[in-house]
């Protein structure tokens, strides 16, 4: 006669219950997944579970035992408790081979974990929190076999984390109050804040970009401030124009000095225009340290040259004057001409008023004239001399 | 023959023009001298020395009265004092006709290649040691003849004296092969001087020199071998002075002096008229007596004495001989005053008076070097 549902039921229960004895249970004993507790001698207490037709020990208060055996019968043949919770001292925790859900129990070897979405979920509500120990040098790596991700150091003094790979942040911020940042290589960053260099740079050198790699600003400055309100401005325009502009907040002094290790040229489309202010508006040019040409850049333009001066044209060269034309030596006129047309000499004077200047005027003492084509040859010369005897009587009076 | 006193007082100007070593040169000299500008608001120099002279005050000193301009000598004295004759021209204050111009074609150079000439025949000594055995001895020595001095000067002989050749002969000093040959044509001497006469009365007068012109000729236009003739003239000046335009007509007050008052015709008075009653013009002053022109060098040997005999040496020290350059005077001969005064005659010490001196040399040839100065180049 068949089994009632109530009778499958418990004979299923009891198909499930563990069985208990001696010795490592047959092969032939029970079923696929039934759990028997044996006390194998040198073992202690062994936890069996039958698995494709085999017992396998899965646990022992011992130590395992050395192989797996198969038993031929997994059942007790005493009239033992049956049923776990008929069990005596259920809360008595005599088997240190479990983990305690309250966690009470550490572990003794490593944990593995067989994964999956949420394999470790904290769920308290408040605080949760991963604590590794301290002064450690790797207190906690997240690795791949030994190729470390996440490196937690511990180590007093040089507390850090360490990471192994590339950090992708993606879209999220990164916000903090003290970051540095020292070596490698950001390959890309976008900055929507104020990025602000920290007052303690004595370790920055240099602010550097690889070859061929630009700054691009649009229509913002570079501003450096190396005093109080004292700054230097860079910046572009429109159409790309370039402004350099310095201010000394309490004078005049914000020089601009440009320095450059090899040629330095301005090649500009257009004009070129050095506009100079107040009294000391000499525009000068150098030579090692030594002034050559200095460009009196005021209402009466002088061109002041130290050195040897030549004018060196690779065509003509023309001096065209509104006014008169003069040629000093030692601050005194030696050519001059007139609007006239004339050309005086040596400081020659106008004609007097009434009279006319001739085409040459010379004004010369003794030594006034002299050509000629070369010692012994073609020589013409004119020298005037002018004397009152020294010594004389006076006229009769 | 006018008459003739040949005591010359002169106020030499000389200017010297430094000239390389044999360079050919011919051009023209002027020299323009005239009565100063400063004396612009008096009577030329005739008439101011009459009026003063003649005036009760004011005075013409001695050293132009008793100058060779205007007195006679008898002996080494001056003539006495004597009234100039008056020339009329009283307040015209024509000091400026006072001048005399010169043009000079003025050729030539020097040659200093032939150097000082050496002595033959003459004692020579070379070195302390024979100039100190000389009879007498020209040397000596208190150091067994490490050392050598003078006997006229006490000082010891340079480098220079020991290593050079000194000639006894007192009386033949080096000669020396070096000589100018500077000649000068006077073309043209224009003045207002040339007329004046020793007046009858007595009174003194205006010497005026003459500047001599000098002229080498034949007969005809043949190859001659024989010298040629001399022939001299003795310019007192030339120059027309033009009382009529090309048409013939006079020359009125707009060009000459004119007499008178206004109240009626005057009379146009020219330099040759004789309107003071006398026959002489041209009665004005001159300034100048002479122009001579010459090239000179640097040529002094040294020289040292004892006795009445003497060394002379062109290496020594002080010896001078300069064989690259020369001057080429341009000696003015100014009329100079009687330092001396009324007493006797004396050398002039100064011009007899102010007056400006215009030179103009261009010459044309082999140097354009030249460099001028008042005393003659030693450098």
């Amino acid at each position: 006669m068949a089994l009632t549902r109530e009778e499958r039921k418990l004979l299923h229960q009891k198909s499930k219950q563990p069985t208990f004895g001696t010795g490592k249970p047959e092969s032939s004993e029970g079923s696929n997944g039934d759990l028997s507790f044996r006390q194998v001698e040198g073992s202690g207490t062994v936890q069996y579970v039958k698995a494709q037709g085999n017992w396998v020990a899965v646990a022992s208060s011992g130590e395992m035992p050395a192989i797996r055996t198969t038993g031929s019968s997994s059942m007790g043949t005493g009239g033992g408790v049956t049923t776990h919770s008929s069990l005596n001292g259920l809360l008595s925790d005599d088997h240190t081979q479990y983990l305690l859900i309250d966690g009470s129990r550490a572990m003794t070897g490593d944990l593995n974990i067989g994964g999956g979405d949420g394999a470790l979920t904290f769920t308290n509500a408040g605080e949760n929190s991963i604590k590794i120990p301290n002064n450690q040098a790797s207190a906690l790596i997240i690795e791949e076999a030994n190729n470390a991700y996440l490196t937690f150091v511990t180590t007093d003094s040089g507390e850090k984390i360490t990471l192994g790979k590339k950090l992708e942040a993606g879209s999220i911020e990164i916000e903090g109050s003290a970051f540095d940042i020292n070596g490698g290589d950001v390959s890309a960053i976008t900055i929507s804040g104020d990025l602000t260099w920290s007052s303690d740079q004595s370790s920055v050198t240099s602010l550097s970009l690889a070859d061929a790699k630009n700054i691009n600003l649009t229509t913002g400055n570079i501003i450096l401030t190396p005093s109080a309100s004292d700054t230097i401005t860079i910046d572009g325009a429109t159409n790309g124009v370039l402004n350099i502009t310095t201010v000394d907040n309490a004078g005049a002094g914000a020089n601009i000095n440009i320095t450059a290790d090899g040629a330095i040229t301005i090649d500009s489309a257009n004009n070129i225009i050095l506009d100079t202010a107040g009294a000391s508006n000499d525009v000068i040019f150098k030579n090692g340290g030594t002034e050559r040409f200095a460009f009196k850049n005021d209402s009466t333009p002088e061109l002041d040259v130290t050195g040897e001066f030549i004018l060196d044209g690779s065509a003509g060269i023309t001096i065209d004057s509104v006014g008169e034309t003069s040629i000093k030596t030692n601050g005194s006129t030696v050519v001059r001409a007139s609007t006239a047309g004339n050309l005086f000499l040596h400081a020659a004077a106008n004609a007097p008023t009434g009279y006319f200047a001739f085409g040459i005027q010379m004004k010369k003492q003794i030594y006034h004239f002299s050509t000629g084509y070369a010692d012994f040859q073609e020589n013409f010369t004119m020298l005037n001399i002018y004397k009152e005897p020294s010594s004389f009587e006076a006229y009769p009076s | 023959m006018g008459s003739i006193h040949n005591n010359i007082q002169i106020f030499q100007i000389k200017k010297y023009i430094k000239i390389p070593d044999r360079r050919l040169f011919s051009g023209l000299l002027y020299v323009n001298v005239v009565n100063h500008n400063d004396n612009n608001s008096s009577d030329d120099f005739i008439q101011q020395v009459h009026d003063i002279d003649d005036a009760s005050s004011g005075s013409v000193s001695d050293g132009i009265e008793y100058s060779s301009a205007f007195a006679g000598i008898t002996g080494s004295t001056p003539n006495s004092a004597q009234t100039l004759h008056d020339r009329g021209r009283n307040n015209m204050k024509t000091s400026f006709a006072d001048y005399d111009c010169f043009v000079f074609h003025v050729c030539g150079g020097m040659t200093l290649a032939g150097g000082p000439v050496t002595p033959s025949g003459l004692t020579n000594a070379q070195g302390g040691a024979q100039l100190a055995g000389l009879t007498p001895p020209m040397a000596q020595t208190a150091d067994s003849g490490s050392t050598y001095t003078w006997l006229d000067t006490s000082a010891q002989l340079s480098s220079a004296d020991l290593s050079a050749t000194w000639y006894q002969n007192r009386s033949n000093p080096y000669g020396d092969y070096c000589s100018h040959f500077v000649k000068h044509h006077l073309l043209s001497r224009i003045n207002n001087a040339s007329g004046h006469v020793k007046a009858t009365d007595g009174s003194r007068y205006f010497k005026h020199r003459p500047q001599l012109r000098r002229k080498f000729t034949v007969s005809d236009d043949q190859h001659y071998a024989s010298a040629s003739s001399i022939s001299n003239e003795y310019v007192m000046s030339n120059g027309t002075y033009d009382t009529k335009t090309s048409n013939g007509t006079d020359l009125d007050g707009k060009n000459i002096i004119t007499l008178g008052t206004g109240n009626s015709e005057g009379a146009f008075i020219d330099l040759d008229n004789a309107f003071d009653g006398t026959e002489d013009g041209n009665t004005y002053y001159s300034p100048v007596d002479r122009v001579t022109i010459y090239g000179e060098h640097q040529f002094a040997p040294a020289s040292h004495f004892a006795g009445s005999s003497g060394v002379w040496s062109t290496a020594g020290t002080g010896a001078v001989h300069v064989s690259d350059y020369w001057d080429l005077v341009v000696d003015i001969g100014l009329r100079g005053n009687n330092a001396n005064g009324s007493s006797s005659v004396g050398t002039s010490n100064k011009a007899i008076m102010k007056s400006q001196v215009n030179v103009s040399f261009q010459p044309f040839g082999e140097t354009q070097a030249f460099n001028v100065s008042d005393s003659a180049h030693t450098s």
